[in-house]
């Protein structure tokens, strides 16, 4: 065997290793990338998987605040100071025109539309044993499983009628309420020398049952309701007295 | 014997000189073979760390219509890139791609709880629609495609 065959042999090993080594390279540096790919799917497939929040309950603090109760029904912990990244997608009504905003978190409060959280709940006892939440600055705690956050949604519309609230968390599992009051209670009076009180409410429909129950003796005065619309009733009595009528009335 | 070693070693000479060309071209080709690879395992990764999720939709007015959509993947996408992703909107049946456009008819979005110009792992997009004529009652369909393909959808109704 000559040189030029030695040389030969040698160039064409030392291609093929170069060759293989490349294609070894590039090959695990890949599986290095789509393994890293892969890692971050799966977590976010996990967060998604054991995340789940649930409206339990709202309430009409004034006519632009609404607050709701809002319980982690899920595994998972959310961060308070990761609360800038869910949303707060709330629909309502002004003057019979539908509208929906996105509400913006902000903890300290805003002159515009914000939500924030008031108080925490465990096992229906304010407070929170697991990560405790501190609202107010410096913030820090997690919104833990079982817990429930009492939140309060401001609208800077003036009387805006609450329909619809989503709320959003950062790996996007929402829940919704659809704000709907089943019953209303309440203590309306029939003043001195009346004949009736007006009551209005805020069903958004015309009640299916109403009750009125005097808290007095009428004196044998005839009571009943009238004007059932969907934003009041009428408690009206026969004649009129020469004392204060107090009524507990129930809507449905 | 002398033209012997001569002949071997000008077969040598050729034999190093072509041996030489060829390693070139050969190392040339499998450089060009990792460079592709690695480049589509980078678009393929990029890819799988893009997601995106349509929370809601909503007609505001007869011509307008908002869409949130959150970033649910852990890439990055700077606000001109969001720019680059793709829209199809319309009536079930009738939808079509709707063009970006900062003022007018198409459509234009807006960075909600960001405090850059990015847009990040959990943050959200109010993406407004804006139509030339009047939206008519009924069941609609929305898709938001990312620059790099990866894709979201929601079927949403508007009522009265």
């Amino acid at each position: 065997m000559g040189q030029s065959t030695t040389v030969a042999t040698a160039f064409t090993a030392i291609m093929i290793i170069a060759g293989v080594s490349i294609l070894v390279t590039s090959t695990v540096s890949s599986f290095g990338v789509i393994s890293r790919g892969i890692d971050s799917m799966v977590s976010q497939n996990e967060a998604v998987l054991n995340e789940d929040v649930e409206f339990t309950s709202w309430r009409l603090l004034d006519s632009q605040t609404l607050r709701a109760n809002v319980t982690n029904t899920g595994e998972t912990s959310i961060r308070l100071r990761d609360f800038d990244k869910m949303d707060c997608i709330v629909t309502y009504t002004v003057s019979g025109k539908r509208n929906s905003t996105w509400v913006p978190y902000a903890q300290a409060g805003d002159t515009g539309s914000h939500w924030n959280v008031t108080r925490v709940f465990f096992n229906g006892v304010e407070g929170d044993e697991v990560n405790p939440l501190k609202l107010t600055a410096p913030v820090y705690g997690s919104w833990d499983p079982r817990e429930t956050l009492e939140i309060q949604i401001w609208l800077e519309e003036s009387n805006p009628s609450f329909q619809y609230v989503t709320l959003v968390t950062p790996d996007a599992v929402k829940a919704s309420t659809d704000l709907v009051l089943e019953y209303e209670v309440g203590v309306a009076i029939v003043t001195t020398g009346g004949t009736y009180v007006d009551v209005a409410h805020r069903l958004g429909r015309t009640p299916k049952n109403v009750q009125a129950t005097p808290q007095a003796d009428l004196s044998g005065t005839g009571f009943w309701v009238s004007d059932v619309d969907s934003s009041k009733i009428r408690i009206n009595i026969g004649s009129s007295l020469g004392f204060d009528a107090p009524f507990y009335w129930r809507i449905e | 014997m002398a033209s012997s070693v001569v002949s071997e070693g000008v077969v040598l000479v050729a034999v190093v000189i072509a041996a030489a060309a060829l390693s070139q071209v050969f190392l040339t080709s499998m450089a060009g073979l990792e460079h592709g690879t690695l480049s589509m395992t980078e678009r393929l990764n990029d890819k799988m760390k893009t997601n995106i999720d349509v929370i809601s939709a909503v007609n505001t007015s007869s011509t307008t219509v908002k869409v949130w959509v959150k970033n649910t993947g852990t890439s990055i996408i700077p606000a001109t890139v969001v720019e680059m992703g793709d829209i199809i909107f319309g009536r079930i049946g009738e939808y079509s791609h709707v063009q970006y456009a900062e003022s007018g008819a198409g459509w234009d979005f807006t960075l909600l709880n960001s405090d850059d110009t990015n847009w990040q792992n959990s943050e959200t997009i109010e993406i407004t629609i804006t139509s030339a004529s009047e939206l008519e009652k009924g069941d609609y369909y929305f898709r938001f495609n990312t620059y790099n393909g990866v894709d979201d959808e929601l079927y949403f109704t508007i009522g009265d």
